[in-house]
């Protein structure tokens, strides 16, 4: 990415004076006010800035592909003081910019050698935490937005023993943020709420949706200040962290503030429009009221309550400003303001606020932990939040006589019942049983299994953020195998298009996961369905490889350290190749899980090899090595002494060449191997018999009875008929003559 | 018996004979006496000194059980060898049956013919114990032949060439004696 980036600057300041023009004028610049810049310089800062909005980044897939030798995108430079993000911009390691941190990330000075009056900072991400990669490529081509873009990104060297991570560069705002987290937010006048903050957000969101993005980091302690209080806000940055993962329960809709934060995922416009409501609501009302709740209490207020009744309590608001803030917060997400409607509110066409359409209530409540649950979606929360006990409250069969009885909407009654009914049947236990009544209960809500709590598109999201967690992985599994994807997906009012291929990749992760052999499993699922996701592989650690290209410099880099005892593919790997390579390698990825010790050998140089042929680099020495050590099986395959010498000095000259394409054909084929194969059990038939040979002689097979009977036999015929001819002859002689 | 059972009686006939190889060698038999009865009382005095002469391989053919004959067949060839020149004597002397009195009379027509009847007799008496002794001395140059070509495979092969084999005569519980299980 860093390249790709790195080289479209590159080219903008060939193209400077060209880009000079509307693109400089359109730069978020313009709307989001001024960047840091040196006193005096501003024209010049201006100029740069207008340089970098008007590149593209669309050419960046044709530069990674040309580009010679992945892993030089981040070096660390000579001092320990700074590390290099692609060609431009340097990281100073020493500046920490605390105010610019990020939940996930840490905020470092950096300075951008094309713009040296310009000031950029960098944010270094948790090693454990990969930003948004997919969103970066569509980010960088927004224009004319204010919204913090990024400049430049990739792994950088960081650290003293080898370790990489990720960092994305952004242009420096001069102003605070809105409200840092847990501080007062500014007091507004309803118009300068929505020429500051309404109006803008609304052109980036705008602007986002047309490129099919999210934000999903609207927040106060995200949005910049611009011109010391007085121009429009300047969204901050979405990359650094998986969508929603780090935003403030409040700024969430019901049912992602239901999810782990790593489960909300990247949503739809709507959330982002709703987190707008939220922002502006609380600007309203002065502060937050859910400052110090946690997630769980926050939803059940919003479920109670609906979310504008909750966040704004006994705020008073104008109708003006009622309306959109109704519209934006309905809990409905069908009912939600689209940005069509946004859009026309802000042009002036005003209608009456929409009413709050709450849930429908019971005829009786459902006393759950010593409290009245009134609605179907509260007793669902409260039963997801009370694991335990829900288990107890199911097994009791409370549950199905409240809803039989007490449920207004009988098609949730029945639904409810069928569900708690093939529970009782014991199909897949108490837990699964449970999950699924949650989703009877409340269709809306995630996907709920014990801790684990991801709404649907971000159930793969949830496993790869908590991928080193026991736990978790169970879990993920278990919502696999009972089905509860399906369940939900069926349980849902509103059948959307896409339901039947969501329907599918769920299947297909079943599928994966049923397999265990190396490509295939957790594993693969994890990159499968989290695209641009680091390789965890413990061979990689350090390394943050995202990208097919920097994948066998990594491992090259390994080996250099010390050549590892186990192979140069693992499970990891091989799931990371399956996934990422295009066409996938299915039959070498296959080959690494077969039994045969040299036919993995075999898989393994053989996909290396592939990997070489497709991404390079040309040189791979240490790998060579590590892949050479591990062919021992293969060799020792080999059953001819004269042959196997002759591959081990092949393979001994393909690692002085450093090349796996050469290595690969120094290894014996398998028509060669077969030839052994079948001259070996030739030799061995031979030797047996040999031994056969011998054996008979030793026990005097040669001077048996029977063999001097039969050589008599045939030496007296012999001499016989060769004496009576001669005999013949010598009479015949005589008497003629 | 009817008259049906008594015409499949009979086309069953032929299939017996020819199925029966007592049968048919009879069958030739009486061929070969029906063709050369003719020829012998053409030639009468050759066949009198024939039929004198051969006696040892008539003898040899009655004592020699085995399979092939061998000794029928060496005995049989040196006293054809050594009857020839008493049918030649007979033929130089006129071809009459006082011809072949004469030459049966001659001790050493008897000589020749049991004389070379006899070499083949000694053949089978002498040959054994001097082919006895030839393999004696040729085994054990023909077990070092073997294991070298055993050497040979193990060195081409390695040691996994001989697994099958050195299995085999530990099952057998004495390693020792692997070839021998082996054959």
């Amino acid at each position: 990415m860093s390249q790709a980036a790195t080289k479209d600057r590159a080219g903008e300041d060939a193209d400077r004076p060209a880009a000079d023009g509307p693109g400089g004028a359109a730069r978020a610049a313009g709307d989001a006010g001024k960047r840091e810049n040196a006193p005096g310089d501003k024209a010049a800062a201006d100029k740069a800035a207008g340089d970098k909005a008007a590149g593209d980044k669309a050419a960046s897939d044709k530069t990674r592909t040309a580009k010679g030798a992945p892993g030089k995108t981040g070096t660390e430079s000579a001092g320990a003081r700074e590390a290099a993000l692609g060609k431009y911009i340097t990281i100073d390691r020493t500046a920490r910019l605390p105010h610019l941190d990020r939940p996930t990330a840490q905020a470092y000075a950096a300075t951008d050698s094309r713009t040296p009056t310009e000031q950029v900072f960098v944010l270094v991400c948790d090693p454990k935490v990969p930003p948004r990669l997919d969103a970066l490529q569509g980010l960088a081509k927004l224009r004319g937005v204010p919204l913090m873009i990024p400049v430049d990104w990739g792994p950088v060297a960081w650290g003293d023993g080898g370790e990489r991570r990720y960092a994305i560069c952004y242009d420096r705002p001069v102003d605070p943020v809105l409200a840092p987290v847990g501080g007062e937010l500014p007091q507004m006048r309803e118009d300068q709420l929505i020429e500051r903050i309404l109006r803008p957000v609304f052109r980036t969101l705008r602007e986002m949706y047309a490129r099919g993005m999210t934000h999903r980091a609207l927040a106060a302690s995200n949005v910049f200040l611009a011109e010391g209080g007085n121009g429009a806000c300047l969204m901050g940055e979405c990359a650094s962290a998986p969508a929603g993962m780090t935003q403030p329960a409040v700024y969430e809709p019901i049912d992602a503030g239901q999810a782990l934060p790593v489960g909300r995922g990247s949503g739809a416009l709507s959330d982002d429009l709703y987190a707008l409501g939220v922002l502006m609501a609380l600007i309203l009302r002065g502060s937050d009221p859910f400052q110090n709740s946690d997630p769980a209490a926050i939803a059940a207020q919003k479920i109670t309550r609906g979310s504008y009744a909750a966040i704004m309590g006994q705020a008073r608001v104008s109708l003006t400003l009622m309306e959109p803030l109704r519209g934006l917060l309905c809990d409905r997400i069908d009912e939600r303001w689209t940005i069509h409607q946004l859009e026309t509110w802000l042009n002036g066409r005003r209608q009456s606020p929409k009413q709050p359409s709450l849930p429908i209530k019971a005829r009786r409540a459902f006393t759950f932990q010593g409290r009245d649950y009134w609605t179907a979606p509260a007793l669902s929360h409260a039963l997801a939040n009370n694991w335990p006990e829900a288990l107890r409250v199911l097994s009791s069969g409370e549950l199905e006589r409240w809803a039989e009885r007490s449920l207004a909407d009988d098609k949730q009654s029945k639904q409810l019942a069928a569900t708690l009914a093939s529970a009782q049947a014991g199909d897949g236990g108490d837990d699964r049983a449970l999950a699924r009544a949650l989703v009877a209960l409340d269709p809306a809500a995630p996907v709920r299994l014990r801790d684990f709590a991801a709404r649907i598109d971000a159930i793969p999201q949830a496993l790869a953020l908590g991928f080193d967690d026991r736990d978790r992985r169970t879990s993920f599994v278990e919502v696999l195998r009972s089905k509860l994807p399906q369940r939900w997906l069926e349980a849902q009012p509103q059948q959307r298009p896409d339901h039947p291929q969501v329907l599918q990749q769920f299947e297909r992760m079943l599928w994966y996961i049923e397999r265990d052999q190396p490509g295939f499993g957790m594993e693969r699922v994890l990159y499968e369905y989290n695209a641009g996701w680091p390789c965890q592989s413990p061979l990689l650690a350090g390394s943050y490889v995202s990208d097919m290209e920097d994948l066998l410099p990594a491992l090259e880099r390994r080996a250099e350290q010390d050549i590892p005892d186990g192979a140069p593919i693992d499970r990891h790997i091989a799931a990371f190749c399956g996934a990422n390579m295009k066409p996938p390698p299915d039959r070498m990825i296959q080959g690494l899980g077969d039994p045969s010790p040299a036919n993995r050998a075999q898989a393994t140089v053989t996909l290396l090899a592939d990997l070489q042929r497709r991404y390079g680099p040309a040189q791979l020495p240490a790998l060579c090595e590590w892949t050479a050590r591990r062919l021992a099986p293969l060799t020792d395959s080999l059953h001819n002494r004269q042959v196997r010498d002759k591959v081990k000095r092949r393979i001994e000259r393909a690692v002085k060449s450093g090349s796996l394409a050469e290595l690969r054909a120094a290894c014996a084929s398998n028509e060669l191997r077969q030839r052994d194969q079948q001259a070996f059990k030739q030799a061995k038939a031979q030797y047996a018999q040999l031994a056969k040979d011998i054996a008979w002689l030793e026990e005097g097979g040669l001077t048996s009875p029977s063999n001097v009977a039969r050589s008599t036999r045939t030496v007296a015929t012999a001499v016989s008929a060769i004496t009576s001819g001669l005999i013949v002859i010598l009479v015949t002689i005589v008497y003629v003559t | 018996m009817s008259r049906q059972q008594a015409a499949a009686g009979r086309r069953q006939a032929p299939a017996r004979n020819g199925g029966n190889p007592g049968g048919r060698r009879l069958w030739r038999s009486l061929s070969v006496i029906v063709l050369l009865l003719p020829a012998a009382a053409v030639l009468l005095p050759t066949t009198l000194v024939l039929t004198v002469c051969m006696m040892p391989t008539l003898a040899a053919w009655l004592v020699d059980r085995q399979p092939g004959r061998a000794l029928a067949t060496s005995v049989c060839l040196l006293n054809l060898a050594g009857s020839l020149p008493g049918v030649i004597g007979v033929w130089t002397a006129g071809h009459d049956v006082a011809a072949a009195q004469w030459v049966l009379s001659d001790a050493v027509t008897w000589l020749a013919a049991y004389g070379a009847a006899s070499v083949g007799w000694l053949l089978f008496a002498v040959l054994p114990p001097m082919l006895r002794a030839h393999h004696a001395r040729g085994t054990a140059r023909r077990i070092r032949q073997l294991q070298k070509r055993q050497e040979a495979l193990e060195k081409d092969w390695g040691p996994e060439v001989a697994a099958d084999v050195k299995a085999a005569a530990e099952a057998a519980g004495d390693g020792t004696e692997a070839p021998a299980q082996a054959a």
